[in-house]
């Protein structure tokens, strides 16, 4: 029954970065989250909780083969959209958007599940259309209705990082198919004319983030604020940083959102370059693995797969570091096993458990 | 589908493409990490800087002034805590909603407030923005209670200065104001900054160095909403040094009250030693309104007032004395033993010479009079007598002896040093040769005489004490350090008449006062005898004898009295000159006896 070569392709150098980068997240929690009377605060322990049980979840998905899980891809992704559509309706707002659906006493926040379906739709539709020589216009009807009806709930949330991820992914992995070229220089161009018209449909806040992010001195004092502070962190930490704890930034709350889009930040002010170059190559490293894995996939679907998370992480941290040095304007985008958060801890290491299980299932 | 002969050259396809893609990504991350290494190592020292900036605050402590307080311990001038209402940006999410409920609590002007705030809009925000000055206590308590939904506010304790005697002595204390930059050179940058609080006039100016503070300071961490975390260090300031002065409180308050109504100034001095214990002028101001800078209406009122309230006129009102100043010609003439006193002259009210007539203020002449009465009854023509024999340049020797036409050196930068007349004077001047005439003038001290409340006063404490004139001095001793430093008497003019002559001067003072004839009848104590001169000194000659009160204010004569008792061991000399104020003996002597009494019967 059980086949040897499962262990032996084991990917055991991801699964270490991975909890190497999550403890690191931890430590760097562990000073946001202790006040300066020493009391630690529940985001820590609800953290670790997180992530233990995201790992047990790891074995559980490891052991399921994923082709037989991609069979119900679109299931489960229609599933997904009616929960965003739930959610879009009833959903319970934090910070002005409806993004969380409340079960007693956890709250989920759909839209990060939705990206790991999305990628498994996606992944599933591309393998099975690999055949046809190129895509026209016509071809990409199926994947363009698959990505509007994700981004729009999303968007509408509204979440723009996150409907943004699923853009960037989309883009990504229609990279590895054959698109008629003059189908893909209609599309381009296409975009590029009404890439103006996108500006009227974002938010009030929307569009201030955006022009704040091209000139922060704007208003220093409020949304600018942020980007300006992130950046006198990270830039204070300089090259062996202030220390464990001793942060001014963060431990004195100049730095906002310090749990959530601006962990990074905390991390680069207490532990300085040493520790962000270290850190970068850690992350470098699950997107490096993740597509040599679809490289070395025995299956199309797990190339593609593979692909599609590798993409997931490499945007998500890009964008979220582009953010904290004020190259990127200020949108949620949670950084992989850093940022607090159930969610996204779970897709996070989701994302893994579907990469080891890929790599273990290459013999052919 | 999936045709498996299709199959690897996909999988090659894919392959090749992962390999640009892992380019790609590759380039990320160098880019990332160049970004990196231009934010924390080329420009860390700059970003560490500025995360330095954001968590230390500095705030001033400020000092407190010395005050100044009477030789009795009566403290004149203090200093008070003044609360002033202040917004710091930084600490502020919502300036609009912050103002607007400081607004609604104070009931101030939104628009006023949001005014001041948008005027230093541009200012590095950790600086505070001054909403308004001098909260009253309820309101700043009101404040401190609401503090919770107004970051960023702030109440800062600022000492304020207060004169105690309100609308008494001005002059004496003068009054502060914000430095310009003349004195910030004169006084160093090291001490004051720009918008700091110097002394602008009387003893605050004078006192400056003694009075002025070293402000501490505070450094202390605050987080993001401006709470202080905690302090890094302290420095405390250094309070200004006390000044002792030699006022009498309760005798300056009774000579303004006699003043009121009237331009002019009461003098009193202790001809002992010089401390003044009375330097009254009006009209006078409230220094008080000076506190925390005068408004530009107010200044306006107080220096477009004809009556120059702010002017110290003690020291600065240049006056021809009149007959007070024939003690002095008669001095000259006795010293000099240019006439015997006992000789008599008669005055038919008028004096010849040439062509010219001078006249005596009284129109039917005063008969056969010697010096003595002559002094008592002022005769105006005894002394064109006299004065023409012993001549302009000893009169005006004996006024430089008596310390006229210098100034005094009271502990004020603006005294001035009026004129004394002689005929190397007129002719480095003028360029003409001295006049009989002026000498005439001169005798009865008219003409180009010039004198201040102040100089007649000390003259006086010669004839006093019989021995010098003393440096007259308000200031007493400075504490400073916990040390005392001691103002000693000062002797400015050591005279050397004979006991006879002095004895002579004297006795026709107090015949002055107390003779029935006398022309200073209206300063007569009970049981105390003072001696004393009137003076009325003419601002234009006048042909006739006319009524004073049909004459415009600013021709009319000024009435001067000069006194000093008890007349056998003075305690206390008295200057009164009241401007345009008509016949000294009438206006003038009333007053300085109001005071002598008030200080000897205590």
């Amino acid at each position: 029954m059980f086949d040897r070569r499962l262990i032996i392709n084991f990917d055991f150098f991801l699964l270490f970065i991975v909890i190497l980068i999550s403890f690191f997240g931890v430590i760097n929690l562990k000073s946001i989250c202790t006040s300066s009377g020493g009391e630690v605060s529940p985001f820590f322990y609800k953290q670790i909780y997180w992530i233990i049980i995201g790992l047990c979840g790891l074995f559980i998905i490891i052991n399921i083969n994923y082709l037989n899980i991609i069979k119900y891809a679109y299931y489960f992704h229609i599933i997904t959209i009616l929960v965003l559509l739930f959610v879009l309706f009833f959903g319970k707002t934090i910070y002005g958007s409806q993004r969380w659906i409340v079960l007693g006493p956890i709250s989920i926040q759909p839209s990060e599940i939705t990206k790991i379906t999305f990628i498994l739709a996606l992944a599933k539709f591309y393998t099975e259309n690999i055949s046809q020589k190129s895509y026209v216009l016509k071809d990409l009807f199926m994947p363009a209705l698959l990505l509007i009806a994700t981004f729009l709930p999303i968007y509408f949330q509204p979440d723009l990082g996150t409907a943004g991820i699923i853009l960037l992914i989309f883009i990504f992995m229609s990279f590895f198919i054959n698109i008629n070229k003059k189908t893909l220089f209609f599309i381009v161009s296409t975009v590029l004319v009404f890439m103006p018209f996108f500006w009227f449909f974002l938010k009030d806040y929307q569009k201030n983030r955006v022009l704040i992010f091209l000139n922060p001195e704007r208003d220093p004092l409020n949304t600018g604020y942020q980007v300006i502070q992130s950046k006198i962190a990270v830039g204070s930490g300089g090259l062996l940083g202030k220390g464990f704890m001793l942060g001014t930034q963060s431990q004195l709350r100049f730095l906002p959102e310090q749990h959530t889009d601006f962990v990074f930040s905390v991390w680069a002010e207490e532990w300085g370059f040493v520790a962000c170059f270290f850190l970068l190559l850690l992350f470098f490293s699950i997107v490096y693995r993740g597509l040599i894995i679809a490289s070395e996939s025995s299956t199309v679907y797990g190339s593609f797969l593979a692909i599609g998370i590798s993409a997931l992480f490499f945007w998500q941290i890009s964008i979220n570091i582009f953010m904290t040095i004020g190259l990127f304007p200020v949108v949620g985008v949670p950084l992989p096993f850093f940022t607090y958060g159930g969610s996204s801890m779970l897709c996070s290491i989701l994302g893994i458990a579907f990469l080891l299980n890929i790599n273990m299932r290459k013999f052919k | 589908m999936s045709p498996k002969l299709n199959e690897t050259a996909v999988e090659k396809s894919i392959n090749n493409r992962i390999k640009i893609v892992i380019f790609i990504i590759t380039l990320f991350f160098i880019f990332i990490f160049s970004r990196l290494w231009y934010l924390q190592i080329i420009k860390g020292e700059q970003f560490n800087e500025l995360s330095v900036n954001n968590r230390i605050r500095i705030t001033k402590i400020p000092d407190s002034r010395g005050r100044i307080l009477s030789k009795d311990g009566e403290i004149l001038v203090k200093n008070i805590p003044s609360f002033d209402l202040s917004l710091i940006p930084q600490d502020t999410p919502d300036i609009n909603k912050v103002l607007k409920n400081i607004s609604k609590l104070l009931n101030l002007d939104f628009k006023n407030l949001l005014r001041k705030y948008e005027k230093k809009k541009n200012r590095p925000p950790f600086e505070p923005i001054l909403l308004k000055e001098e909260l009253p206590w309820d309101k700043m308590s009101l404040v401190l209670s609401k503090k919770v939904d107004l970051p960023g506010i702030n109440i800062n304790v600022v000492p304020k200065r207060f004169y105690c005697l309100g609308n008494f002595a001005p002059h004496i204390f003068g009054f502060l104001g914000k430095a310009n930059y003349k004195e910030l050179k004169k006084y160093g940058s090291e001490k004051y900054h720009l918008g700091d609080i110097v002394g602008k006039d009387g003893l605050e100016k004078w006192g400056e160095k003694y009075l002025k503070g070293k402000p501490g300071g505070l450094q202390t961490e605050v987080d993001a909403f401006g709470n202080r975390k905690k302090i890094l260090t302290e420095i405390s300031p250094v309070n200004g040094q006390d000044i002792i002065i030699s006022i009498n409180p309760v005798l300056q308050k009774k000579a303004e009250d006699l003043l009121k109504g009237k331009a002019g100034s009461v003098v009193a001095m202790n001809p002992d030693n010089g401390e003044i214990i009375v330097l009254a002028n009006s009209p006078g101001f409230n220094p008080n309104l000076f506190a925390r800078g005068i408004n530009q209406k107010k200044w306006r009122s107080l220096t477009d007032n004809p009556f120059h309230p702010m002017l110290n006129r003690a020291l600065q009102s240049q006056q021809p004395p009149g007959s007070v100043f024939k003690i002095i010609t008669a001095i000259a003439a006795l010293e000099e033993k240019a006439v015997d006193p006992h000789k008599k002259i008669f005055c038919s009210g008028s004096y010849k010479l040439g062509r010219r007539t001078f006249r005596c203020w009284k129109k039917n002449g005063h008969g056969w009079v010697d010096m003595k009465k002559a002094i008592v009854e002022s005769c105006d023509c005894y002394f064109y007598n006299i004065g023409l024999s012993v001549g302009i340049d000893n009169i005006s020797k004996y006024a430089n002896m008596f310390g006229l036409g210098e100034k005094t050196g009271i502990d004020y930068e603006n005294e001035k040093s009026g004129l004394v007349p002689s005929s190397s004077w007129k002719n480095k001047k003028y360029g003409k040769p001295w006049q009989k005439g002026e000498t005439l003038n001169t005798s009865i001290g008219q003409g180009f005489l010039l004198t201040t409340p102040i100089q007649i006063a000390a003259a006086y404490c010669g004839i006093a004490n019989g021995e010098y004139i003393p440096r007259p001095r308000i200031i007493l001793e400075i504490k400073e350090n916990g040390q005392e430093k001691v103002f000693k008497k000062e002797i400015k003019h050591k005279l050397n008449f004979s006991a006879k002559n002095l004895s002579y001067i004297r006795d026709a003072l107090i015949a002055s006062v107390n003779d029935p004839e006398g022309t200073g009848r209206k300063a007569i104590i009970e049981n105390i005898i003072v001696a004393g001169k009137t003076g009325t000194a003419q601002v234009v000659s006048k042909k006739k004898n006319v009524d004073e009160k049909k004459i415009p204010y600013r021709l009319r004569d000024h009435a001067w009295f000069v006194a000093f008792a008890p007349a056998k061991n003075p305690k206390i000399v008295v200057c009164v000159l009241i401007e345009h104020g008509g016949h000294g003996g009438v206006v003038a002597a009333p007053i300085a006896k109001e005071i002598i009494s008030k200080y000897l019967k205590k």
